[in-house]
């Protein structure tokens, strides 16, 4: 076997350069792949801990309008349960934990997340300690007697310098004595959490007639199949958190208690994670795409060196050497490579994601203030798979390769084309199979995969586009001098070896021109969908601004008198069921400004399945059928909502947040109102909400554009190890025309010229692949995943973009190659004309 | 949850069993004792009912225990046990104002055990002493803890019986109702010296006992569709204390026997580390005409059948067959569990059930065993 693989070093070293491309374009998209797992990873996992320090093992939590409960209710809630009449269904309650939690003001201003627990009930997953130790009898005893006794984590009173029994300072209030420590956090959280007895919470939060909410743990917990829960490990991010089934109260308490329900937690979750499940599977995908990108890349290579290679495997067979050992030679080629650009890879991985954790950092404490990763945890898995990835990968590529090498005709036959053969059937059932998944309601992932099968299809398509494109250009250029004409005839014929690259470069290229107009979609929408919603010049929000409402409506009276004031609109967000539906009730009145209307938010229409029904009857709440105006866009992600007029509401008395947007001058309108405020409301100006919400929109996708770049590098590197292959292919031919007396620079030209017609072409052919993919990822996989359409919006920055991203690949590719070419010694020529005699 | 189960373990170990290891949830007992400002049980004292029936916040540790067994129409047995237990974390007039009505001096925790002819489960509940989640009236009498209720009927004014207990009972998620009618009490009889149980010589701790031996039962379960009637004879004591468990003590034996002559029995015996009584043990036989005497140490002998053990789920090895030899009534038969698992494998884990005379299966009764295990981490913890 030694001599099969002293012969394959020796072609090998004939080629460094390749070699060490191709290792390299492999271990960078492995690289990305392990990087986005590890950030995917860890950002679910600083999200889950930031969930699970409020939910603790909680699965549901029940909630008052408004978001409270008052104690009756709460004691009867308890008997309720404990007689297992408090859901519909069967009785599967096995936690019900009273909680208050609210926010304090430390003395610096810091927030501090105020938890209030039944040490009793409680399904925290707080495992008290006290310096150490168990939490001492005495502890307990002090954590129900000593008003504003707590429970501070760990990496907190660590970074404060605080110690057992000191006192923290807070603002209005008494201080709170440190009476044990929270495991858990490293004191990276935006707002620290104090865990403190009810009564100490409603002490200190000044609601001592209330409780937030009640979780509750239910039985079985949220079943996840196997497939899910190894897909969701393989692939973090991919798989959009479950939609637990809703969970509905007894009928009787639902009667008795209108507006009270049962949420899961996954679903609150969801509610604040929109945009960061977005977000990942963003990731998620750009992840998956490099890896393509680069194995793409992998099988171009094998092809050719093997195809180059078929006369000496058909001499070593007919010298005697068994099928076999041709076959393992190949594959194990195939898996060196591999097994080089894999461990590259993970170590360049584990690099990337330290580079891209401040970037999703960023994105997740904009989305929420609770969650901030503080450091890569350590997780094999996103290695494993990194690694298993390459390998399989490698070994799939590889495997038809073997059989053909195996099989090599013992007498070299003429002609036998270097490129695999462009299977245009391949590409037609690609396309096929992607108009079906999109043509039938397969979910999010059917779209995704839609996507990539789409993808794949268009760079089988780049080979035979780009060399029909060429045989066009090549007859127009014709009457041309040699000096232009020769570039098309030798970019033809180049096309076989480069053809791979250049698909794999319109993949990325695609892939970026689809995500670029995403993206710039989005925003653009959420950006009209943000002036519409935030159209008043002044908002006002605070859960009591509805008992202060006559003061305020006389001070906006008057305003109006003075000509300060256009008209208002106040809001009131009630949570409540439409059948099956958990959903939020937005109740709006109108003065000065036209009159609200009856309508459903775009998730809701689409989740009740009629987004162009003309009426609404929800009985219960509204008088019959109502009119139905059209739905209107939402992308707050979470309870879908519905606005209707106050008067329309016949539900009972509404409780929850209030909002006042207000129309007129804002600065006279701060002036005048900001003294008549309740305590808690606060006064917003348009214009830095807008700013704010677009900023946090725009830092979630900058990490996309990082990766995007990156995968466009894979693709990059192919391509220039394509045309260093290319130049050596080119080497005889320029040689032989230096020797004829073409001057230095005219070999230099050539293949820079040949290099930016492809690269071009290349650059044209991921344009409308580009557009399609936008689509898809616009109109399918948007609209599936969280039930919200986009406005397409095309901006044309991103073709020229991609155009001048592909033009400069190929030159930057195809420079070295030329400056060796033009700078190669006269003596050298000769060589290379003897060597290849 | 375990964990903060641990820590909650932990507190109420060294409230209601004081430093001594096991569960001694029975004898009560304290840190560091009236320091606190809680009252003692020092000297016999004159009880006045109804009010008795009612909660003693001056003590520390308070309980209502009632225990019966049953045979239904085929003689399977089955047994009921319903202990509310009250613990004072701060003496009466000790406490600051506080604004929330959540805010507690005390806490409740009550068990709910029963044993078929198919298992045996149990149930422990918490609450803290604000907005009437738990709690005793003395008349009417009634005793809660969420819709775990125990009521008399108001025939007797000074008594909690005839009454009823209402209860709903989940374990292993099976969920059973039952209600036990309670029929008219003989007594109430004081245990110990009129009323005063001494608990450990050395300390001098002691709780205030009074029982009410024999309560004609009915027992109704149901459960999965299936309603289970039987009769039987039920067992109520009231106890209250704020002593301590002496250091040498590391559980007790405790049994209430309905003998088919009438006649009713209580023994305790607390245990020192060597299995031998320690300090302390006590008898009480109630005569057929409710007439009363204490049994002196040398009137009967009870003592575990050696080998009989049921090994639980942490290790323990419970004494589940005991031999009871009282010649006063010419009575020497070994008691066995009916089942040998009747273990409430609770916060604190110790073993309460229905056991019958090997050759009197109409003389039946509760035994009630702690300290037969490994301390869990709380108690290792509480003594360190």
């Amino acid at each position: 076997m030694t001599y099969l693989w002293r012969a394959r070093r020796r072609a090998l070293r004939r080629e460094p350069l390749q070699s060490a491309l191709l290792i390299l374009s492999l271990a960078l998209g492995v690289a990305v792949v392990v990087a986005v797992d590890l950030v995917n990873a860890a950002s679910r996992t600083a999200m889950a801990s930031a969930s699970a320090q409020l939910e603790g093992f909680s699965t549901h939590r029940l909630e008052g309008p408004g978001g409270s409960l008052d104690l009756a209710t709460y004691a009867e809630l308890r008997r309720a349960w404990r007689q297992g009449t408090l859901l519909a269904s069967e009785d599967r309650v096995r936690g019900f934990a009273p909680v208050l939690e609210g926010r304090l003001r430390l003395g610096d201003g810091r927030g501090l997340v105020l938890l209030g627990i039944d040490p009793f009930a409680s399904l925290q997953n707080v495992a008290f300690s006290d310096a150490g130790q168990a939490t001492s009898a005495l502890a307990w005893e002090s954590f129900l007697l000593q008003p504003g006794a707590a429970f501070l984590p760990d990496g907190f009173l660590s970074a404060e310098g605080l110690a057992l029994g000191d006192a923290i300072p807070v603002q209005g209030r008494p201080p709170l004595t440190v009476l044990g420590t929270l495991p858990g956090d490293d004191g990276a959280s935006a707002q620290p959490l104090a865990v403190v007895d009810l009564a100490t919470a409603q002490e200190w939060l000044g609601v001592t007639d209330r409780l937030s909410r009640i979780d509750l743990a239910l039985t079985p917990p949220a079943t996840q199949s196997l497939g899910r829960r190894a897909l969701e490990r393989l692939f973090p991010g991919l798989l959009l958190p479950n939609k637990a089934p809703p969970v509905a109260l007894h009928p009787a308490l639902r009667a008795r208690y209108p507006g009270l329900m049962v949420r899961s937690q996954a679903e609150t979750r969801l509610a604040l994670g929109g945009l960061a499940s977005a977000f990942q599977l963003n990731l998620a995908a750009m992840g998956l795409l490099a890896m393509v990108v680069g194995l793409y890349l992998l099988y171009g290579a094998l092809t050719f060196s093997v195809r180059r290679r078929l006369e000496s495997f058909g001499r070593f067979r007919a010298l005697g050497v068994p099928q076999g050992q041709l076959r393992s030679l190949v594959l194990r080629e195939a898996l060196v490579f591999a097994s080089l650009g894999a461990l590259l890879g993970l170590g360049l991985g584990r690099v990337l994601a330290g580079g891209l954790l401040g970037l999703v950092s960023d994105t997740l404490a904009g989305l929420y203030d609770q969650v901030a990763i503080a450091a890569l945890p350590f997780d094999p898995v996103p290695y494993l798979k990194g690694l298993l990835l390459a390998l399989g990968g490698a070994f799939f590529v590889a495997w038809p390769l073997a059989g053909e090498a195996a099989r090599a005709p013992l007498l070299p036959r003429a002609g036998r084309p270097l490129a695999p053969p462009i299977r245009l059937s391949g590409a037609v059932g690609l396309g096929l199979g992607a108009a079906l998944l999109l043509s039938f309601p397969t979910g999010y992932l059917g779209a995704l995969a839609a996507l990539a099968a789409l993808l794949l299809a268009g760079a089988q398509l780049v080979a035979p586009v780009t060399g029909g494109l060429l045989r066009v250009l090549g007859r127009l250029a014709e009457p041309l001098p040699l000096g232009l004409r020769l570039p098309l005839r030798e970019a033809s014929r180049g096309l076989g070896r480069a053809q791979l690259a250049l698909a794999a470069l319109v993949v990325a290229l695609a892939t970026a021109v689809g995500m670029t107009i995403m993206v710039s979609s989005f925003r653009l929408t959420v950006a009209d969908w943000l002036t519409e919603r935030l159209d008043a010049p002044v908002l006002v929000r605070g859960a009591a601004l509805g008992a202060d409402r006559p003061v305020l409506e006389a001070a906006l009276h008057a305003a109006r008198e003075a000509g300060v004031v256009s008209g208002w609109v106040w809001r009131q967000g009630v949570e409540d069921w439409l059948e099956p539906h958990p959903v939020s009730v937005v109740l709006l009145e109108a003065e000065g400004r036209p009159a609200p209307q009856l309508r459903l938010s775009e998730p809701l229409a689409r989740r009740l399945a009629r987004p162009d029904a003309p009426t609404l009857s929800w009985p219960g709440r509204l008088d019959g059928a109502q009119a139905l105006a059209p739905f209107y866009r939402a992308y707050g992600g979470g309870r879908p909502e519905l606005e209707m007029p106050r008067a329309l509401w016949q539900g009972p008395a509404p409780e929850g947040p209030w909002g006042l947007a207000i129309y007129g001058d804002a600065e006279v309108l701060e002036r005048r109102l900001a003294p008549i405020l309740p305590d808690g409301a606060e006064m917003l100006a348009q214009g830095p909400v807008k700013a704010r919400a677009l900023a946090i929109f725009d830092r979630t996708f900058r990490v996309t554009a990082v990766l995007q770049t990156l995968a466009g590098l894979v693709a990059g590197v192919g391509l220039l190890s394509a045309f260093a292959g290319l130049a050596l292919d080119r080497q005889r031919q320029l040689s032989a025309l230096r020797v004829l007396g073409a001057p230095r620079r005219f070999a230099a030209r050539q293949l820079l010229l040949e290099a930016g017609l492809l690269a071009s072409l290349a650059g044209l052919c991921a344009l409308p692949l580009g557009l399609l993919a936008a689509w898809v990822l616009c109109d399918a996989v948007n609209l599936r995943a969280f039930l919200w359409t986009l406005d397409f919006h095309v901006p044309a920055g991103a073709f020229l973009q991609a155009l001048a991203l592909a033009l400069g690949a190929g030159l930057l590719a195809a420079l070295g190659p030329a400056l060796r070419a033009a700078l190669a010694p006269p003596a050298h020529v000769l060589e290379v004309l003897r060597a290849e005699g | 949850m375990r964990r903060a189960r641990g820590g909650l373990a932990l507190l109420l170990l060294s409230l209601l069993a004081g430093g001594a290891g096991a569960a001694e949830l029975r004898a009560g007992a304290v840190l560091g004792a009236d320091a606190d400002g809680f009252l003692r049980a020092e000297a016999p004292r004159p009880f006045r009912f109804p009010e008795d029936h009612g909660v003693k916040p001056a003590y520390r540790t308070q309980w209502w225990y009632l225990t019966a067994h049953f045979r239904d129409e085929a003689g399977q047995p089955y047994g009921v046990q319903f202990t509310l237990f009250r613990q004072g974390l701060r003496a009466p007039g000790r406490e600051a104002p506080r604004a929330s009505p959540l805010a507690t001096e005390a806490l409740w925790m009550a068990h709910l055990a029963l044993t078929t002819p198919e298992g045996h489960a149990a149930e422990e509940r918490f609450a803290r002493d604000a907005l009437a989640l738990a709690g005793v009236h003395a008349a009417p009498f009634r005793l809660w803890l969420d819709d775990w209720i125990l009521e008399g009927d108001g025939s007797a004014a000074d008594h909690p019986f005839p009454g009823r207990l209402q209860a709903t009972l989940r374990a292993g998620g099976k969920r059973y109702r039952l209600t036990l009618a309670l029929g008219a009490a003989r007594g109430p009889v004081l245990q110990g010296e009129e009323g005063l149980s001494l608990k450990s010589r050395e300390t001098g701790s002691a709780s205030y006992y009074y029982s009410y031996t024999r309560l004609p039962a009915t027992l109704t379960l149901q459960a999965e569709g299936r309603t289970v009637a039987a009769e039987g004879l039920g067992w109520f004591d009231r106890e209250w204390s704020s002593g301590a468990l002496a250091p040498d003590q590391v559980g007790w034996d405790w049994l209430a026997l309905h003998l088919a002559s009438g006649h009713d029995l209580m023994l305790f015996r607390l245990r020192g580390a060597d299995g031998e009584v320690a300090g302390v043990q006590e008898g009480t036989l109630v005569a057929p005409d409710g007439s009363q005497r204490r049994l002196a140490p040398d009137a009967y002998r009870f003592t575990p059948v050696p080998g009989a053990r049921w090994t639980g789920p942490h290790g323990g090895a419970w004494p589940v067959r005991w031999r009871l030899n009282v010649p006063a009534l010419g009575v020497d038969d070994v008691l066995s569990a009916v089942r040998p698992d009747q273990h409430n494998d609770l916060t604190v884990p110790y073993w309460e059930g229905m056991v019958c005379f090997e050759g009197d299966r109409d003389s039946c009764g509760y035994l009630e065993m702690t300290g037969y295990e490994p301390p869990t981490d709380g108690a290792r913890a509480s003594v360190e």
